[in-house]
């Protein structure tokens, strides 16, 4: 279907790109712990972005009875619409990335449903009081990019993740505790996940008291990703386009403590990793951060050649929409302390396992207020309560010079390689 | 399209099976500054099959029609896989219904042009406005035809049309960026689009008043919400409680949601209604056939009523409400709200002002969450109230607290209701946006904690 699009629509523009998706998908999910639902779901899906008179159009479809639709809407969109000011990529390099596992690609509902009834039975006997679900979801899927540069790369891929969650309700109080993981590979580990999910309910039993002012806090490596979510946006290169990022200018400047972050789309495995991006540019990897130090914002081919900058390969996109900029994976720097260590150390702090994010005017500017979910205080160097109706807010640049200590490992949370963090004062309340 | 899905569903065995098929046509233009930033059209066409066997679910999706037999055979090896003790499901009257889609002017009579004009001109006036930086606007149209069919004798055509435009103005000072907005969107026909430059205005005057507001100081108030967020209170808050799929298998959580408790002042009802007209929650059928109806969730502030699919009814031995929706065709149908609202009280706005002696009016919303027993949510824009008039505006006015309590501190209701649709839609279980309705008159609330 892919290459028919391609011709049909060369003629009448100056240049054309297909970004052409199939993928299949099949979870198993349980709900009240019990199997409640098994799920398959084949897609193919085709973008069609064309550029005529230097400007762009864009139409995507699932229904190969409309591709004439399609294209005659592709191209009636370069009457006005975006300025094309970037060609499409050649031919590609070879490179190697382990991005396809086949034990995922090949996992059946009945070893997931085995997998899933192992970890009901553990949970639910180790919470007895909460209500168990488990959900495992594996999927593989090509990619292929055509474009009338002459370049025509595919690359398959996979992708796994296990969840367990357990949902106590006490009176009026509802208290939700989940562990999970995202993979490129087939990693269970449903076994851990219970284990840790049992140790938070005990923990949970005991509900602290307030807390007001500034303390110590520890973020477990699963919550760092909502903590860096403004300075994922402030890097992207449509930023620096737009002009809004807090960024501008700023090359050179410690602006994030002393971490480093890396984006990388090489590690094996991981859910960001690819030998090329959604628009079919080599991957590559880049420093964001050394040492606290602003390096480099990431690029698309869009936001690359309207700044003036190199594209990085950060181009990313569904099956259906315009490529826009995004991460690949994101490696931060390790530190030296273990979990226990952070904790022990502590005379009153707290430690932070989920969040619910409020929305913040100026979160570009780094602003962030965190309502805990699941939270503890700690009081001499032991956790003694859950933290409820506490919120956590200050400036993400202001306070990652507060950062005290860092995990010793990095944790993969999706496609992020992150450690544990400690700062050494946030700002909290609660009542 | 019928005999597709009558071969489909007559290649499964199972205690209950439905095949659903969906043709969807969704056209966007996006402006950020003065740039057309984006255009697209997707044109989309799949289906799916869901089977029931004994009480286990399999569910097969696919995007070529050829393959739909096939995944009637997944869907009900998969069910079999899952298969438990037995199947409960609520009985339904059989439907045989062809619902066409009854708006105004139908957006793919608009060429991409026009439509392009009418969201550039709402730009062109943000842009112009001193003191506005940059701007954000939004343009989106989508038309969906399903047809749903179930082993047990529904047959069901829905059309449904959605056409809308979001509209966000940027200031800036130093490193303070503020942004106002406000977002529109129903099914009401290409219309709805139409004659919004008093919403523009708004926005603007919205965006200059944020720029120059103090933060708000942190605290306990008197909160007075204006009818748009309250009504998403009443969707984030209190709908999703109401969900039966939360409740219908957890002994606890069917204490905590027993009928008959008391939940907030007498004076408080809350509706769910999936055959508002024109709605974005208009839904006169669900992804199960079943017909829309009027649901009572609070009613004298008593909770008398809940939103079910036919399997939550079922096992809760309680009435099918019509409410079980899935995003799109490739993800089975959960139990979700449609239009959710506060009906109307007897309070006019000024009196609902005039008894606060410091306050806060929040109008809009920025954003936020629940867990069901907490909420954060942030207000798009806020002013202060000082002995019972509005004074100067307050930005980051961010309201938070415990469901349950700040339900029964609702200490007025207003005489004021408006239904809001808009661009976006509500998120669960992965599924998101689906296309909502959320309402209220202006409602205060006491001691509400503000961050």
């Amino acid at each position: 279907m892919w290459e028919r699009i391609l011709d049909r629509v060369k003629s009448r523009v100056d240049a054309a790109e297909v970004y052409g998706v199939t993928s299949e998908d099949m979870s198993v999910s349980f709900e009240a712990g019990r199997l409640k639902n098994i799920e398959r779901t084949r897609f193919m899906g085709a973008g069609l972005r064309v550029i005529k008179g230097g400007r762009i159009g864009f139409a995507a479809t699932t229904d190969p009875d409309r591709i004439d639709r399609l294209v005659d809407e592709a191209v009636a969109g370069t009457e006005f619409g975006k300025k094309a000011s970037f060609t499409f990529p050649g031919s590609l390099p070879d490179t190697m990335v382990d991005t396809f596992d086949p034990e995922v690609a090949s996992l059946t509902p009945e070893r997931a449903v085995e997998e899933g009834s192992k970890a009901v039975d553990m949970l639910s006997q180790m919470v007895p009081d909460g209500q168990t679900e488990v959900e495992l979801e594996a999927s593989s899927s090509q990619v292929r990019i055509l474009n009338t540069a002459g370049l025509d790369a595919s690359y398959k891929s996979t992708d796994f993740s296990n969840m367990v969650l357990s949902v106590i309700v006490k009176g009026d109080s509802i208290l939700w505790i989940d562990e999970g993981g995202h993979y490129g590979s087939l990693i269970i580990k449903t076994d851990e996940y219970v284990t840790q999910i049992a140790e938070r309910a005990k923990q949970a039993k005991t509900v602290a008291s307030s807390v007001n002012g500034r303390l110590p806090v520890i973020f477990v490596a699963q919550q760092m990703p909502n903590v860096l979510q403004a300075v994922e946006m402030a890097v992207d290169g449509t930023r620096l386009y737009k002009g809004d990022s807090p960024l501008i200018g700023r090359e050179g400047d410690t602006v994030l403590g002393s971490v480093t972050i890396i984006d990388d789309p090489f590690v094996p495995f991981s859910p960001g990793s690819r030998p090329f991006d959604d628009e079919g540019t080599p991957s590559r990897s880049t420093v964001l951060f050394e040492d606290g130090m602003f390096r480099s914002f990431l690029f698309d081919l869009d936001t690359a050649a309207e700044t003036g900058n190199p594209a990085t390969g950060n181009a990313e996109r569904g099956a259906l929409s315009l490529p826009s900029t995004g991460t690949s994976n994101l490696i931060m720097s390790a530190g030296e302390s273990s979990r226990e260590e952070m904790i022990g150390s502590l005379d009153r702090g707290v430690i932070v396992y989920g969040v619910l994010g409020g929305g913040q005017s100026n979160l570009l500017a780094g602003d962030y207020a965190f309502n805990v979910m699941l939270g503890f205080l700690i009081e001499g160097g032991e956790v003694v309560g859950r933290l409820t109706d506490t919120m956590i807010s200050g400036n993400i640049y202001d306070d990652f010079g507060r950062i005290s200590s860092m995990g010793s490992t990095c944790q993969q949370v999706g496609s992020y390689h992150i450690p544990d963090v400690m700062f050494s004062d946030l700002a909290i309340s609660s009542r | 399209m019928k005999q597709l899905l009558e071969r489909t569903l007559s290649a499964i065995n199972a205690d209950y099976a439905e095949v659903r098929i969906e043709q969807t046509t969704l056209t966007t233009i996006v402006y950020q500054g003065p740039e057309l930033e984006k255009m697209s059209t997707v044109l989309t066409l799949g289906g799916s099959v869901r089977a029931c066997v004994k009480g286990g679910w399999g569910f097969a999706a696919f995007t070529r029609l050829d393959d739909a037999v096939e995944a009637a055979r997944d869907a009900e090896i998969m069910a079999r896989l899952s298969a438990g003790e037995r199947t409960v499901l609520a009985p339904v009257p059989p439907v045989d219904a062809d619902h066409t889609w009854r708006g105004g002017t139908h957006p793919r009579d608009i060429s991409l042009a026009e439509k392009r004009d009418v969201i550039k001109g709402y730009n062109d006036i943000m842009l112009s406005a001193d003191g506005i930086v940059t701007t954000n606007a939004v343009y989106r149209d989508v038309e969906r035809a399903a047809w749903i069919q179930t082993s047990d004798g529904s047959s069901v055509h829905r059309e449904n049309v959605y056409s809308g435009v979001s509209l966000s103005a940027v200031a800036k000072d130093g490193s303070n960026v503020q942004r106002g907005r406000k977002s529109i969107g129903d099914q009401r026909g290409f219309g709805n689009v139409l004659g919004l430059e008093g919403e523009v205005e708004k926005v603007i005057k919205t965006t200059r008043d944020l720029i120059r507001a103090p933060k708000v100081q942190g605290g306990r108030y008197d909160i007075v919400l204006d009818p748009e967020l309250a009504g998403v209170f009443a969707h984030e808050a209190f709908g999703h409680l109401s969900e039966a799929d939360f409740i219908y298998e957890n002994p606890q959580a069917r204490d905590m949601m027993k009928l008959g408790r008391r939940f907030g002042p007498d004076f408080l009802n809350i509706i769910d209604d999936g055959g508002m007209t024109g709605e974005n929650g208009d839904m006169p059928y669900d992804d199960e056939g079943v017909a829309a109806r009027k649901t009572l969730l609070l009613q004298d502030g008593i909770l008398v009523g809940r939103l079910h699919s036919r399997e939550t009814a079922g096992k809760m031995g309680e009435e099918p409400t019509g409410n079980a929706r899935a995003i799109d065709v490739s993800s089975r149908p959960i139990v979700r709200m449609t239009s959710t609202y506060i009906d109307n009280g007897d309070s006019p706005f000024e009196e609902i002002i005039s008894d606060v002696k410091d306050g806060i009016y929040a109008c809009g919303f920025l954003g936020g969450m629940t867990d069901m027993e907490r909420f954060t949510f942030s207000s798009a824009h806020a002013y202060r109230i000082e002995n019972g008039r509005i004074t100067e505006p307050v930005r980051d006015v961010i309201l938070s607290g415990n469901l349950f309590e700040t339900m029964h501190n609702i200490t007025a209701i207003g005489d004021d209701i408006v239904i809001n649709g808009g661009l976006g839609g509500c998120g669960k279980g992965g599924q998101s946006p689906l296309p909502v309705s959320d309402g209220s008159p202006h409602i205060r609330i006491k001691d509400v904690l503000v961050g």
